[in-house]
């Protein structure tokens, strides 16, 4: 799953939840994950359920409706292992880059490294483009609207 | 002076069980139990709207016991040194029981934990029920709770002694024993009850599609598992996997059952609860919650295997569509137990009043969904 889908989730999730973990945008965010199709990888959503939170997600699975699947993948995603190439790097990977220092310009905790990582730009395949995109967020809004309607 | 020396039992897989936090509950909507009133279906459709967040409050205390529970006879616990055991032994200490541990490793966590204990040899070896007959009779133990489901083939062999003894047990038919720890048996089961399972093939994957689990046919816990994702990688997994049993990998989330099943086979206490963390095969955190469909498809999952008595159910809500899979019945109670004792289901006492023959009490087995349980490590400390 392409690493744009994975800051995406990330950002939208940041984004539910600066409303306030117990917002229903929480929620909203909860059914588009649960909407899409084909189902990305736990790689892919890691980083969002680690905004959302373990706590938050296993109680949305308490709670009947859509957002409970986006609950299930995001939580099974926060609690898979690494996959193995997280841990040993593939051969076929191009080498890590230099040591770089911090790059943090106090905007956010997301864009603070830490010293010792580095990270390699590289072309990547988007399996799903924007349109589908929009397409899956206009069927979540909608479920979600039938939710608290 | 006398020679002093100090062992310190630092319960690793053990002493999971022997320390349990309720960390967190959600206490904004009235606290509620979930009554076992029958396993019909009835799904909620409508949701809840989500409640403002009060604090959260921890209690280190170990799960209380209700009122009720003083009666119960002097209790002879086997597998001391499991986590089910020890979650045994504190929650029948808890109750103001009599516990006596026995193991066959003499440093078993649990022996220190009990009123008594001893140990025993292996259910493999010829004097196994000689010798709880004997532990029990020095030590008044009047009943017997297995906690290790390997060992129960064994015991049902020793009904008669121990009836002889004076000792009540009750345990679950020995067929249906060997069909939970045999997997591929227990597969097949599963399959022919229309019971929903992840595909199963043994000694090599025709069929099954990937990525793959290799296990052990017969092993338990998280020894002999390899995760697979690479078809060329399929048959080391194989060679290097005892009776390999090659299953596809399930992608969800994991939940197990703490269960109760009465002699005429009907589940008269479930506690569902979601396996947040787990440590070889351990639930270390966890979260109680309620799905009457779910408990209507374990009541399924026990009739066709004809299982009676403490029972653990594990599967998983399938990351794909949200539907439930069912992976493993371990016809014992679990490690894990502490969490769903924790949620209020007295599990253990009620067990042990169906082994005098008492009338199991679904009121006693309702419990709290939304518990959450972080587990740690304590230690035992002996001086001699």
């Amino acid at each position: 799953m392409s690493s744009i889908m994975k800051d995406e989730l990330e950002r939208l999730a940041r984004v539910a939840v600066g409303y306030g973990r117990d917002d229903p945008a929480v929620d909203v965010f909860l059914v588009f994950v649960g909407a899409l199709d084909p189902l990305p990888d736990a790689a892919t959503l890691k980083p969002a359920a680690r905004v959302v939170g373990k706590l938050r997600l296993a109680r949305s699975l308490d709670r009947p409706g859509e957002s409970r699947l986006g609950a299930c993948r995001l939580l099974a995603a926060a609690l898979a292992a690494p996959p193995r190439g997280e841990v040993v790097r593939r051969e076929d990977e191009p080498p890590a880059a230099p040591v770089v220092a911090p790059t943090s310009a106090g905007a956010g905790r997301s864009e603070v490294r830490a010293t010792g990582t580095a990270t390699a730009e590289r072309p990547v395949r988007t399996e799903r483009r924007v349109p589908e995109l929009v397409d899956a967020l206009v069927h979540a809004i909608r479920s979600a609207l039938s939710i608290f309607a | 002076m006398a020679e002093r020396s100090e062992i310190t039992a630092v319960a690793v897989g053990a002493a999971l069980g022997a320390a349990a936090v309720v960390l967190w509950k959600r206490l904004s909507a009235p606290r509620r139990a979930v009554p076992m009133a029958g396993v019909t279906p009835a799904k909620v459709s409508e949701p809840r709207s989500a409640p403002a967040e009060p604090p959260p409050q921890a209690s280190a205390a170990p799960p209380t016991p209700r009122a009720g529970t003083a009666a119960l006879p002097a209790v002879l616990v086997t597998g001391a040194g499991r986590p089910a055991g020890v979650c045994v032994i504190r929650a029948l200490k808890a109750a103001g029981a009599r516990v006596v541990a026995a193991d066959s490793d003499e440093t078993a966590v649990g022996l220190q934990l009990a009123d008594a204990g001893g140990t025993i040899p292996t259910a493999d070896e010829h004097d196994f029920v000689a010798a709880l007959c004997e532990l029990a009779a020095a030590h008044g133990a009047q009943t017997i709770v297995s906690t290790v489901a390997e060992d129960v083939p064994a015991l049902a062999k020793g009904s008669a002694a121990f009836a002889v003894a004076g000792l009540a047990s009750w345990l679950p038919n020995p067929a249906a024993v060997r069909t939970c720890l045999d997997k591929w048996t227990f597969a097949q089961a599963v399959a022919a009850a229309k019971i929903p399972h992840p595909p199963t093939n043994l000694g090599r994957a025709n069929g099954v599609g990937g990525p793959w689990i290799v296990k052990s046919r017969f092993g338990g816990g998280a020894n002999d598992v390899h995760t697979v994702d690479d078809p060329a990688e399929l048959p080391w997994a194989i060679a290097h996997t005892p009776h390999a049993l090659v299953q596809t990998r399930v992608d969800g989330l994991e939940f197990a059952i703490d269960a109760l099943v009465d002699r005429g086979g009907e589940l008269v206490g479930a506690v569902p609860r979601w396996r947040l963390e787990k440590e070889r095969g351990v639930s270390t955190k966890g979260r109680t919650f309620e799905d009457r469909e779910l408990v209507a498809q374990a009541q399924h999952l026990v009739s066709a295997l004809g299982l009676e008595g403490p029972v653990s159910i594990r599967g998983f809500m399938l990351s794909s569509n949200g539907l439930y899979c069912f992976t493993h019945v371990n016809p014992s109670f679990s490690g894990g137990l502490s969490l769903s004792l924790a949620a209020g289901a007295d599990l253990v006492g009620e067990y042990v009043r169906g082994i005098v023959g008492l009338p199991l009490r679904r009121e006693r087995l309702a419990y709290e969904p939304g518990v959450t349980t972080e587990r740690f490590y304590d230690e035992v400390v002996i001086t001699a």
